[in-house]
């Protein structure tokens, strides 16, 4: 078969593996899908004004995989949407901060309010942050500062801090 | 083979999409604990929901198995659909899918972390046995149908798999207490540790159980009480090689109905070494288990199992996933008869060995799969035997899929069919084994459909036929006693299995089992058989199961179990319908404190077992616990 028949072919075949579709990682994905659920078994004490914001902060490390997944989706009964935020803003209700954003900054734009910050750096529960991604044995982890989802007004399903390492600001970890 | 080890996981190995088709639409349906489970670091393999598993499935989590509020592994496989779980006394169940059930049912293989748990001396399993700090079970995979080229020897009705959590993700302190009027304590202690890339854990389980009553309603005098101690180490790096050891001590003294102070001990002592070579994987694996049993005037025996199976995966030119490899195991027994049962040699040294290959064939990528294996096993009793299977699965958008599969797989001679003899009063010889005993075998269709269209709902449907010649058959020959064992029994079943999960709320989960089964047995044309199939099955038309599991506020879990058992033939044993109820209340979110309740809408009720007045009854039963984790 001629090569270029064969390419052509290929890229009929797997549309998806034409070049220039950013391919994201399966961490990102797995990430991105660990959010979703994170939405669903959180519940925020004061009315959450629709839709719930998912923010990205700084550069979007899942393209266009968060977006999909929470497209038309409902967390009881409020749509849901995703928004990539270039600096610290206050509408988000829950806020990812990607290790090569300025965590710093994000989490003192949102410290009091009742927002849902979820990170993947080390340190980010000692920062103040709620929710932090670490790798375990290449499988994606997470801990859980639960006073401080408290204190945020965020209530964590058991089911959800089961699955967690509960983690203090402040306390080193074994 | 250890792909046996962990069939969920290498079902995903060979029944996997391909990683472009690791879609979205996935992504959303899988569960937190799927997400944890996902090694994001390798793109070879992955993590799958049975979404795509041909294969007639179910996966009990640990989750599923604390909320059920069952204290055994076996009382567990109730959450399993198309499983008749009976228990005949406090120690012996009758388990099995696909029907031929009895309380020494002998078609189902059954493994933890890989390791082959059925008794050599019938090839069933001695549930009384098995047990394990049920909070560190990960999951249990039940597979219904023959599957042997796959998940190894004497898988024909079907396969139950028991993985533990990995050592990593049991660190810490696990302690569980309950108690009750019929399980005065159940005790488990684990406490897993870390030593550089090394994980690890211990634990130890101390439980009692009490009478259950006869059918005249005095007690049955077959309490029993069981410890165990084991130990678990994982190490290596995720991406490189890794290794498992593992080892467990059981002791149990149960009286049984007529025979009080019976004894048994299992020991065993496990490894596997997974090694990256090339683009594949090389798997190998070891056990040594030793099995003690002294049931007073009737049998005392012990066996030593020595195994070693190796296997490597691999994905040739894209469209190939390919699994090889061998296996030989050793058993070594011996046998203390009674007047009544014994064994002709006393002892005896018997291997088995195996070689397999099985290839997983992208027809269409994405869409279309075949799955083609093949086993040649070698037993010392009845020699070769071959098993093939052949499995095609059909990918449709919304996650349905169809899939079907025909394969054959033999439940091989044991000592029970060649070597057993029993004596009757006055000396009389009533029964024999025959060296001439075959080897039964079974050969099953099966299709199903699976859909999932959203998380909210999901439906798993399959039909099955599968048939079985040389069914094992008691002859009387025209020279009189005693009874000689053969293969002239015939027997089939048919039947369908239907499995729902609705989850209405998010805080709302229920899930509906339904299996119809039809089993008959039949004389092959120059039987002599005086059995009738009696020992060989008795199984219920149909098992209904039905369960709810709610998250109320102020972390409280509420979970129901019902089910219903259609009345079985041969012995009569009447139909039933049992209820288990559960409530827990996570006091922090690591200690949770709990009341359950089985087999509360009756004040006991038989499940197995010929009608006779000594019939064993299950009470009803209350226990109250609490379980505390530290990280």
């Amino acid at each position: 078969m001629p090569r270029r028949l064969s390419l052509a072919l290929l890229a009929v075949l797997f549309p998806l593996a034409v070049p220039g579709a950013q391919v994201i990682s399966d961490e990102y994905r797995v990430k991105a899908a660990y959010l979703y659920n994170f939405v669903r078994y959180v519940e925020w004490l004061e009315p959450v004004k629709a839709p719930l914001t998912i923010c990205v902060a700084g550069q979007n490390p899942f393209g266009t995989v968060l977006e999909d997944l929470v497209r038309n989706e409902r967390v009881r009964g409020i749509p849901l949407r995703t928004e990539v935020v270039p600096g610290p803003v206050d509408e988000c209700n829950v806020i990812f901060t990607p290790r090569t954003s300025n965590v710093q900054a994000y989490l003192k734009a949102v410290a009091g309010t009742p927002t849902l910050t979820v990170g993947e750096s080390k340190g980010f529960i000692d920062q103040g942050g709620l929710i932090n991604f670490v790798l375990d044995h290449g499988n994606v982890r997470f801990e859980i500062n639960r006073s401080g989802a408290e204190r945020a007004g965020l209530r964590i399903s058991s089911r959800l801090l089961q699955l967690a390492r509960l983690v203090e600001p402040g306390v080193e970890e074994p | 083979m250890i792909s046996r080890c962990a069939a969920l996981l290498l079902a995903t190995s060979l029944f996997a999409v391909p990683p472009d088709a690791f879609a979205q639409e996935d992504l959303k349906r899988l569960s937190i604990e799927e997400l944890m489970r996902i090694d994001v670091t390798s793109s070879s393999r992955r993590l799958e929901p049975v979404g795509t598993t041909a294969a007639a499935i179910s996966v009990i989590t640990s989750d599923d198995i604390r909320r059920a509020g069952v204290t055994t592994i076996a009382d567990a496989l109730l959450l399993a659909d198309g499983v008749h779980t009976a228990r005949f006394n406090n120690g012996t169940w009758a388990i099995s899918p696909r029907g031929f059930n009895s309380n020494t049912a002998n078609k189902l293989l059954v493994m933890i972390d890989g390791r082959t748990v059925y008794s050599p001396l019938f090839s069933g399993v001695f549930w009384n046995m098995e047990d394990y700090v049920l909070g560190d079970i990960d999951r249990i995979e039940v597979i219904r149908g023959p599957g042997a080229v796959l998940w190894g020897s004497n898988a024909v009705n079907g396969v139950v798999n028991i993985i533990t959590r990995h050592s990593r993700d049991t660190q810490g302190t696990l302690v569980s207490l309950s108690s009750g009027p019929e399980d005065p304590f159940i005790a488990e202690a684990r406490y897993g540790g870390a030593l550089s890339s090394v994980t690890w854990r211990a634990y130890a389980k101390l439980a009692a159980r009490d009478d259950q009553r006869f059918a005249t309603g005095a007690p049955s005098g077959d309490a029993r009480r069981r410890g165990q101690i084991g130990f678990r180490l994982d190490g290596g790096a995720p991406a490189g090689s890794t290794w498992l050891l593992k080892g467990d001590a059981f002791h149990s003294r149960d009286h049984l109905p007529d025979r009080p102070h019976g004894e048994f001990t299992e020991l065993d002592l496990q490894m596997r070494w997974s090694i990256p070579i090339g683009g594949s994987r090389f798997d190998v694996q070891s056990y040594y288990r030793r099995e003690y049993r002294r049931v007073p005037q009737q049998l005392t025996h012990h066996i030593d199992v020595f195994d070693v199976d190796a296997q490597q995966t691999l994905r040739i030119g894209g469209r190939h996933d390919i699994v090889w490899g061998a296996g030989a195991r050793v058993n070594r027994d011996g046998t203390d008869g009674s007047a009544t049962l014994a064994f002709d040699p006393i002892d005896r040294v018997y291997p088995v060995s195996n070689v397999f290959v099985q290839d997983d064939i992208a027809i269409l990528p994405t869409r279309l799969f075949v799955t083609l294996g093949a086993k040649y096993e070698h037993n010392a009793f009845s020699g070769g035997e071959f098993q093939p299977n052949v499995r095609v699965r059909y990918l449709l958008p919304r996650r349905q899929i169809i899939w079907g599969s025909m394969a054959r797989a033999v439940r091989r001679p044991t000592r029970f069919d060649d070597d057993i003899v029993v004596t009757g009063p006055g000396g009389v010889e009533l029964a024999r084994g025959s060296d001439a005993f075959e080897s039964e075998s079974l050969v099953g269709g099966e299709i199903g459909y699976r859909i999932q269209p959203s998380g909210f709902f999901s439906l798993d449907a399959t039909v099955f036929r599968q048939r079985i010649t040389d069914l094992r058959s008691q002859e009387l020959l025209p020279s009189g006693l005693p009874v000689v064992v053969g293969n002239t029994l015939e027997g089939l079943a048919r039947g369908v299995e239907v499995g729902v999960n609705l989850q209405p709320f998010e805080w709302w989960r229920t899930h509906v089992g339904y299996t119809r089964l039809e089993t008959e047995i039949r004389r092959a044309s120059a039987s002599r058989d005086v059995g009738g199939g009696a020992t060989e099955a008795n199984d219920p038309d149909h098992v209904f199961g039905l369960r709810s599991s709610v998250d109320l506020p102020y972390r409280i879990e509420l979970d129901a179990l019902l089910r219903s058992v259609a009345a079985l033939p041969n012995p009569v044993v009447p139909s039933y319908t049992e209820l288990n109820l559960r409530a827990g209340w996570w006091a922090t979110p690591r200690t949770e404190i709990w009341f359950a309740g089985q087999d509360l809408l009756n004040n006991r009720h038989p499940e197995f077992g010929p009608a006779l007045p000594t019939r064993v009854e299950f009470e009803r039963s209350v226990r109250v616990g609490v379980t505390v984790r530290t990280p």
